[in-house]
C-alpha cells in the first residue's frame, strides 16, 4: 500500500478520553517515543473504517477549521460508530474541537515539539 | 511506600528491585523517575538552581498580575506555602479543575464515604461519567471487586454496579452480572431525581432505584456534583489528580483569589507541578516560571525552570486521598530540593 | 481462535495437518512451527504472518504457565488478582480485601505495572479442572487469556 488510491475524507464527531497507557507514558517522558506512540493516535470503530476504506495502523491527517495534525489510526470497538476517539492530550487541546475531518495521508506523525512550535508562533 | 500516581494513594506499594502492586501509572512514575528530569534554566540557557530561583523572584517582582497554577501534585505543606505566597503578592490561584463538587463536600452538603467503607458496606456502586479503569486503575479492585465486612460473597452477589457514560468505556465493559450500563443523555439527571422520589423514568433508571432500596449504603463515584447525591447515598469524589483534594482543603483554610488561566490577563504564571500547555488551549503565551521534577511542555517554553522532587517518591509530606483521608507519605528516596524548599525561598525573596 | 482467523484457511494440508484449525492448535502448543505453513510466507499473507508472529511472542512466555498476559494491554488494575477465588481463600487479608498479594506464592500479581503469572499450579483450571473464568471476565482489555482459548 504505497499511495491512497482515492482521497478518502470523513467527517466525524471527536470524543476525547483519558487513556491510562497514555498517562503512564506521559509520566515517563513527554518527549519520548512511547509518548508519541500512545498519544498521536485516533481510534475509529472497525465498521466505520471499513466503509471508508481506512486500515489499521495507517497515517491519518486530522483537520479542523484552521489546525491539523498527523496521527496513527487504530481500529477498535471501544470507539462508538461514526465517532473518533483521541486520548486527551496536547494534540486534542491544540485542535480544540468537537468535530474533525480525517483523511488518509503518508508521512510521519506530528511530534509534540511540532505543536509547541506552532503554539509559540501564533 | 504510598504511590502518588493518582489520588488512590495506594499504600501497599513496595519498591525494591521491582515495583510491586502499583498499577501501570504508578509504576511508570516510580520506574522512570530518572528519565527526562528538569534542569535549572533561565531564558532557555542552562544554569544553577540558585540562579534560577533568583530569576524567578526577580520576574515575580517585576510582574503586575501573577497566577499560581497547578499544585495538584504537591503536598499539603507545599500548597500552604504557595497560598501564603499568593496572598503576599496578590496573585490568583488556579488548579485547572472544577470547584463545584469540592465546595459541596467541604461545606458538608454532600456525604462522603471512604474507600474502606465502600469496600466493607456498599451495595449499589454507580460510576457516573467516570472511566475508572483508565483514570484510577486500582479503584475498582480496591472497592468493587474486593470483599468487605458486610460484603463477603463478592461482586456477583453482594454488589450492584451501574456505569453511566457517553460510550462503552473500559469500565462499562465490566458491567456484566448484577450490573447495568446506562448511556448518558441530558435527561438522565432529571430522571434519576424523579425516580428517587417515586416518579416514573426510563426502565434502566427504575431498575437502579429499585436496587437502592436493598441497602442503606449506596455510593456514587463522580467528579461533578449531582443533585440527587444525598438521596442516593454517599459520594466518592473521583478527581484523579493526586492531591487535588488537598488543594481545595488548604484553599478553604488559607483563603485565596481563584481565577481561571484561560480567562485572565496575566503577565506571569508560576506553574507548580503541572503542565498547562498539555491541558489548555492558550490564546496568548505569558511569562512562565515552572517548578517541576520533569521536563514538561510548559517547561520547554518557560522563562524560568526550577527542578523539584517527585512528591511521595523523593520527598515526604501529607496528601489527601480522593475520599479526603489524610495520607502521610513514605518516600523511599530522598531529594535535596523539593516544592516546599523552593516555594519557601521564593516567599522569603519577595 | 484469533490465530486461526489469520491463517489462509484453505486446508491445503502442506503443513502435514488435515485442517488449518488443527494447525493453529498445534502451533500454540509449539508442536508445529510457523514455517510449516508454506502459503503463509507468500507476499499476500505478509500482514497476517506478521500479526501471528506478534501473537506467538506472547504465547511463548506462557507455555510454561497456561495463563497468557499481553503486557501491551495490561494496565495493572489488579482486578484479576483480587477476583481470583483461590486468592480470596488463601489471602483474605491481602488480595481478597483489595490490596496487593501478601502470600509468598500467589497465582498472579502486579509487578512493574503489569500482571505477572507466578504460580499457575494453584489455579483451579489446572488443579481441579474447573471452568473458572474469573480473571479473564474482569479484564476489560482482554489482556489476560487462557492458552486453550487462543
Amino acid at each position: 500500500m504505497r499511495f491512497a488510491r482515492f482521497l478518502k475524507r470523513l467527517e466525524l464527531k471527536l470524543l476525547t478520553y483519558r487513556d491510562g497507557f497514555q498517562v503512564a507514558s506521559a509520566r515517563k517522558d513527554k518527549f519520548g517515543e512511547e509518548f508519541v506512540e500512545r498519544t498521536a493516535i485516533i481510534i475509529i470503530h472497525p465498521n466505520t473504517a471499513k466503509t471508508f476504506g481506512f486500515k489499521d495502523g495507517q497515517i491519518i491527517r486530522v483537520k479542523t477549521k484552521d489546525r491539523s495534525i498527523r496521527v496513527r489510526l487504530t481500529l477498535d470497538e471501544i470507539a462508538p460508530e461514526n465517532c473518533a476517539l483521541m486520548p486527551k492530550s496536547i494534540y486534542t487541546n491544540y485542535l480544540n474541537t468537537s468535530t474533525v475531518v480525517v483523511e488518509a495521508e503518508e508521512g510521519e506523525v506530528t511530534k509534540p515539539q511540532d505543536i509547541l512550535n506552532e503554539l509559540v508562533i501564533t | 511506600m504510598i504511590c502518588t500516581g493518582c489520588s488512590c494513594l495506594c499504600d501497599d506499594v513496595v519498591v525494591d528491585e521491582k515495583v510491586r502492586h502499583a498499577c501501570r501509572i504508578g509504576a511508570s512514575l516510580i520506574l522512570n523517575r530518572n528519565v527526562a528530569r528538569a534542569e535549572p534554566m533561565v531564558d532557555g540557557r542552562k544554569t544553577d538552581l540558585d540562579s534560577a530561583i533568583e530569576s524567578a523572584i526577580e520576574l515575580l517582582k517585576d510582574s503586575n498580575k501573577v497566577l499560581i497554577y497547578g499544585l495538584n501534585y504537591s503536598t499539603l505543606e507545599a500548597q500552604r506555602i504557595a497560598m501564603k505566597l499568593a496572598k503576599k503578592i496578590d496573585a490568583y490561584l488556579d488548579n485547572g479543575l472544577r470547584y463545584d463538587l469540592a465546595e459541596k463536600l467541604l461545606d458538608g452538603e454532600v456525604r462522603i464515604a471512604t474507600l474502606e467503607d465502600v469496600r466493607d458496606y456498599a451495595y449499589v456502586m454507580m460510576f457516573w461519567m467516570f472511566d475508572a479503569h483508565n483514570e484510577m486503575p486500582r479503584l475498582m479492585s480496591r472497592t468493587y471487586y474486593a470483599r468487605g465486612k458486610k460484603r463477603q460473597r463478592g461482586y456477583e452477589e453482594d454488589r450492584f454496579l451501574v456505569v453511566v457514560d457517553v460510550r462503552r468505556s473500559h469500565t462499562a465493559m465490566l458491567a456484566k452480572k448484577n450490573a447495568i450500563f446506562i448511556e448518558y443523555d441530558d435527561e438522565l439527571i432529571k430522571e434519576f431525581e424523579t425516580a428517587i422520589r417515586g416518579g416514573l423514568a426510563r426502565r434502566e433508571v427504575l431498575k437502579v432505584v429499585g436496587e437502592l432500596k436493598k441497602s442503606d449504603f449506596n455510593v456514587i463515584f463522580t467528579r461533578e456534583f449531582l443533585p440527587f447525591a444525598n438521596e442516593f447515598g454517599y459520594i466518592v469524589p473521583t478527581i484523579p489528580q493526586t492531591n487535588a483534594m488537598g488543594f481545595y482543603k488548604v484553599l478553604r483554610e488559607e483563603g485565596g483569589k481563584i481565577g481561571r488561566l484561560e480567562e485572565l490577563d496575566i503577565d506571569t504564571i508560576l506553574v507548580v507541578g503541572d503542565d498547562p500547555l498539555n491541558d489548555l488551549p492558550l490564546n496568548a503565551i505569558p511569562n512562565f516560571i515552572v517548578i517541576d521534577p520533569k521536563v514538561s511542555f510548559t517547561s520547554k517554553i518557560a522563562r524560568v525552570v526550577i527542578p523539584s522532587a517527585i512528591s511521595g517518591l523523593e520527598c515526604g509530606g501529607t496528601m489527601l486521598r480522593c475520599d479526603l483521608v489524610e495520607m502521610k507519605l513514605k518516600p523511599p528516596f530522598k531529594s535535596e530540593i523539593d516544592d516546599v524548599e523552593i516555594l519557601k525561598r521564593i516567599l522569603r525573596g519577595l | 481462535m484469533d490465530i486461526y482467523k489469520l491463517l489462509p484457511k484453505t486446508n491445503c494440508k502442506l503443513c502435514g495437518e488435515q485442517t488449518c484449525m488443527s494447525f493453529a492448535f498445534k502451533l500454540i502448543r509449539r508442536e508445529k512451527k510457523l514455517e510449516d505453513c508454506k502459503p503463509l510466507f507468500e507476499p499476500e499473507f505478509e500482514e497476517q504472518r506478521r500479526k501471528i508472529e506478534e501473537m506467538l511472542k506472547v504465547v511463548e512466555k506462557a507455555t510454561e504457565t497456561g495463563l497468557v498476559v499481553n503486557e501491551d494491554l495490561c494496565i495493572g488494575c489488579g482486578n484479576c488478582v483480587v477476583v481470583c477465588p483461590v486468592h480470596v481463600y488463601e489471602d483474605p487479608e491481602g488480595a481478597g480485601s483489595g490490596y496487593g498479594v501478601r502470600i509468598e506464592r500467589p497465582i498472579l500479581m502486579v509487578e512493574d505495572g503489569v500482571v505477572r503469572v507466578v504460580d499457575v499450579s494453584l489455579c483451579r483450571r489446572y488443579k481441579d479442572k474447573t471452568l473458572c473464568v474469573a480473571c479473564r471476565e474482569n479484564c476489560p482489555t482482554s489482556a489476560i487469556a487462557f492458552l486453550e482459548e487462543l
